[in-house]
């Protein structure tokens, strides 16, 4: 496989360790192999290590190395939903209200700091960002919070939102040079959507990027009235990604509200469901690409935008790429959001075709009905927050997928639906990991699982390798280039996020969460 | 390391922020107020019902209807009836006044500072009223949540009865398996509408658990084949349990064989042909089997 060439990942001075346990800013330049300093591992969200002890060859000799539990009793959302960071030996994991930080080699836990909630839904926390000595999560009672790396001391907490209105927050925050990027979350309350960028030392805020625009602003046209797009979603849970080079943050943005009942937001609804392209400095929008216009599915477009260097058309282009929860793929010019390729990854029956920009042409009869109409994928969509992962040597975008159906409902008979005002019942689905030549959009390989349910992030290396859970409760290893299956470990439960891969004392780990248990696997010997 | 105030905390602040039953359970009741008992949050609605902050305003349902009074003489002619906006009147279900609110806290004030339109009138509202009316408007706002009673399909029954039949006997196919008369005798008087509609569509309960089971045969390499109901199977391994109820486990080594016989195929190859008017056509049919 002819390799292509990494984005070079800078890091930036801000992720450089300073103090006690610094990182060496020179193997920052590149993608570094004894560390995981972001959520996606690095800032082009490929979530590719370009470690290969761990082999085709060999994975089948993979073993358990340790297994951490959290000891809370009587709790019950202590699932890992999120990525562990991992600066110096150190992996600082979470859940909601909860980070601890465990010694990356043994999973011996070093300290844990607990926040004291004031509410919200504590649906999952995806993990923490880390500046300097410094590190940053959110809560669900709207708070960015920072600690000491070294001890978990609390410096500062500061709130992002408005609890009253139901948002809630639960990202891993990312650093770009002097910038804490945050988003929210809340579905419930007709709220806008925004994205902030913080101040590393006080929380303070420095710029705020609306998903919703204002009278007069562009995209206010795609809002019958100025009370629709002021109460219009597009929420902001996804990670995003960032290139150095353009100094562009990606994010993709959520469902608009009200979420199922559409009447009184009749147009596009920009810029909820969308991948947009944010000035890491200024929030300014760059350009936007709408997977979802006028979506009424609740598919958030929250997936993660994966940034890689690539060739079309024998011309070398910067590419962004995403499977969306709708069902389709997508790969885009990230200089000008310009679309390339434009397809489904599996088969969907919501969309009419696609419009001159790219962008699925919604079918309104597929939109919610009071007797229900049935589509193609269901609420839970055909991808979700679990990250999917590129791999710039077999040229391959891996996305852990659902084809699924539902019955959409329409619930709110009043003129001016409020909230959900309707929903999704039942359901039919298979699984599968679809592995999508970029280029094309072309399914290059599909490996089924047997089972439905299950959903994982994937992990893809530079030994040949795709990570990621089953939907029968094990942890599976597969054959980058095929798809066939190398090796499991029965895990007694569905891998809850995307594994990640580091080296330490010349081993490399890999490590997965299930459940409320973390476990370090291992290559031993050659 | 983690003290041991740590870790009582930790407890404490996990079992707040838990199952959505402990969390409400966990909601600190609302303070007594002139006289009137501290109320408590309602059980139960799941991860939804922890949305909003532990401190939220708790709907007394008597208020709400005292408020609801109120609310009628005085604020439904601009406001709407269901407090979303009508003449004139904003939509209070999502006014920051109202959101922000506790037991009149803001609603008070803002009205005792001279409502926009009324003036001096709102002014002279007792204390007691205006938390009636917050009551009422609170219990508005939860009108439009997921974990409202209101929150419930409306009439699935639009379809055409002698369409769906001639469809379940013809390109449905539906008749090769099944019959009025038969197996699903009675069958529109024993469900609702909108059940019969998820049954047929997807009568495999619960994404595979339950319902008929999948029958399975496994070749091994060498020996004979076994015939079995699946219990689990992944890209390695493969068990059931045979006619004589034992548990059989295989390998998924080279050259062993597997044939599934999943008793839903035909439905699951319903959900790519089926079309929306064939399917509410199907509903109306299978209401007439009474």
């Amino acid at each position: 496989m002819k390799r292509l060439k990494l984005i070079a990942v800078s890091l930036g001075a801000a992720a450089v360790l300073l103090a006690q346990g610094a990182l060496d800013p020179a193997k920052l330049a590149k993608q570094p192999t004894d560390s995981w300093p972001t959520y996606s591992g690095d800032y082009t969200g490929q979530r590719f290590s370009p470690l290969k002890k761990i082999n085709s060859t060999n994975v089948q000799n993979l073993s358990l190395a340790w297994l951490y539990r959290i000891n809370l009793s009587g709790a019950t959302a202590t699932t890992f939903k999120g990525t562990p960071l991992v600066v110096n030996g150190v992996a600082y994991i979470t859940i909601p209200d909860h980070v601890w930080a465990l010694d990356a080699r043994t999973g011996r836990e070093i300290w844990h700091h607990v926040h004291q909630s004031k509410g919200g839904i504590h649906l999952g926390n995806r993990g923490v960002g880390i500046s300097g000595n410094w590190l940053y999560f959110e809560t669900p009672d709207c708070m960015l919070v920072s600690l000491n790396v070294k001890d978990g001391k609390e410096r500062w907490a500061k709130s992002i939102c408005d609890l009253d209105q139901m948002y809630y927050a639960s990202i891993a925050p990312l650093v770009v040079k002097n910038h804490i990027m945050v988003g929210v979350s809340g579905d419930d309350l007709d709220i806008p959507g925004y994205f902030e960028a913080r101040d590393p030392e006080t929380g303070d805020l420095q710029w705020h990027w609306s998903a919703v625009p204002k009278k007069g602003e562009p995209g206010f046209e795609t809002w019958p009235t100025e009370d629709a797009a002021a109460h219009g979603g597009g929420m902001t849970w996804g990670t995003s990604t960032y290139d150095p080079e353009l100094n562009l943050i990606y994010l993709g943005t959520g469902n608009p509200q009200p979420v199922i009942a559409g009447k009184g937001r009749q147009g596009d609804n920009l810029y909820t469901a969308s991948i947009v392209a944010l000035n890491a400095d200024t929030g300014k929008m760059q350009w936007y690409f709408q997977p979802s216009p006028h979506d009424t599915h609740d598919w958030d477009n929250n997936q993660v935008p994966v940034l890689y260097d690539g060739v079309i058309n024998g011309q070398k282009r910067k590419l962004l790429s995403m499977a969306c929860r709708n069902g389709w793929f997508f790969t885009l010019d990230r200089v000008t959001g310009k679309s390339i390729v434009s397809k489904e990854y599996v088969k969907t029956n919501w969309a009419k075709g696609i419009d001159g920009r790219g962008q699925p042409i919604p079918n309104p009869e597929k939109e919610p009905q009071f007797a229900g109409a049935l589509v193609s994928p269901n609420q839970g969509g055909a991808a979700n927050w679990p990250p999917p992962s590129f791999s710039p040597d077999t040229g391959l975008f891996y996305i852990n997928a659902s084809r699924a159906f539902s019955v959409w409902y329409l619930y709110d008979t009043d003129d001016k639906p409020e909230g959900w005002g309707g929903t999704d019942r039942g359901g039919w689905s298979e699984s599968m990991v679809q592995a999508v030549d970029y280029k094309t959009g072309a399914i290059k390989w599909s490996h089924k699982w047997e089972g439905s349910g299950g959903r994982s992030g994937l992990l893809s290396t530079a030994g040949n390798l795709v990570f990621g859970g089953d939907t029968s409760g094990n942890f599976v290893a597969l054959n980058a280039t095929t798809g066939e299956p190398l090796w499991h470990a029965n895990v007694a439960g569905s891998v809850a996020n995307a594994p990640i891969s580091y080296e330490l004392d010349g081993k490399q780990y890999v490590v997965v969460g299930v459940g409320d248990q973390l476990f370090g696997f291992v290559m031993n010997g050659k | 390391m983690i003290s041991n105030f740590a870790k009582k905390c930790a407890v404490a602040a996990t079992t707040l922020a838990m199952s959505a039953t402990l969390a409400l359970a966990q909601t600190p009741a609302a303070p007594g107020r002139a006289g009137r008992p501290p109320r408590k949050a309602p059980t139960g609605g799941g991860l939804l019902a922890q949305a909003g902050s532990a401190d939220k305003h708790i709907v007394d349902a008597e208020a709400a209807e005292r408020g609801k009074k109120t609310y009628i003489q005085e604020c439904i002619t601009c406001h709407g009836p269901t407090a979303r906006g009508g003449q004139g009147g904003s939509d209070l279900v999502r006014s920051l006044v109202v959101l922000h609110d506790r037991y009149g806290s803001e609603i008070g004030p803002f009205l005792k500072k001279g409502h926009q339109s009324q003036g001096s009138p709102a002014a002279q509202f007792s204390q007691e009223k205006i938390e009636d009316l917050a009551d009422f408007l609170h219990l508005k706002v939860g009108d439009t949540l997921r974990t409202s009673p209101l929150f419930r399909a409306q009439n699935v029954l639009i379809g055409d009865a002698k369409a769906g039949q001639a469809w379940f006997n013809g390109d449905g196919k539906c008749s090769q398996c099944h019959s009025a008369t038969g197996n699903l005798k009675g069958v529109g008087a024993k469900y609702e509408a909108i059940d019969l509609q998820q049954r047929f569509l997807f009568p495999k309960p619960n994404f595979g658990r339950g319902g008929k089971p999948t029958v399975v045969t496994v070749t091994p390499v060498t020996g004979t084949a076994v015939t079995g109901n699946l219990i689990q199977m992944d890209d390695f391994n493969v068990s059931l349990r045979d006619a004589d109820g034992e548990y059989r486990s295989f390998a998924r080594v080279p050259g062993l064989k597997v044939k599934v016989d999943d008793p839903y195929a035909a439905h699951i190859e319903l959900l790519d042909r089926i079309t929306d008017k064939n399917m509410h056509d199907i509903t109306a049919y299978l209401e007439t089997l009474k």
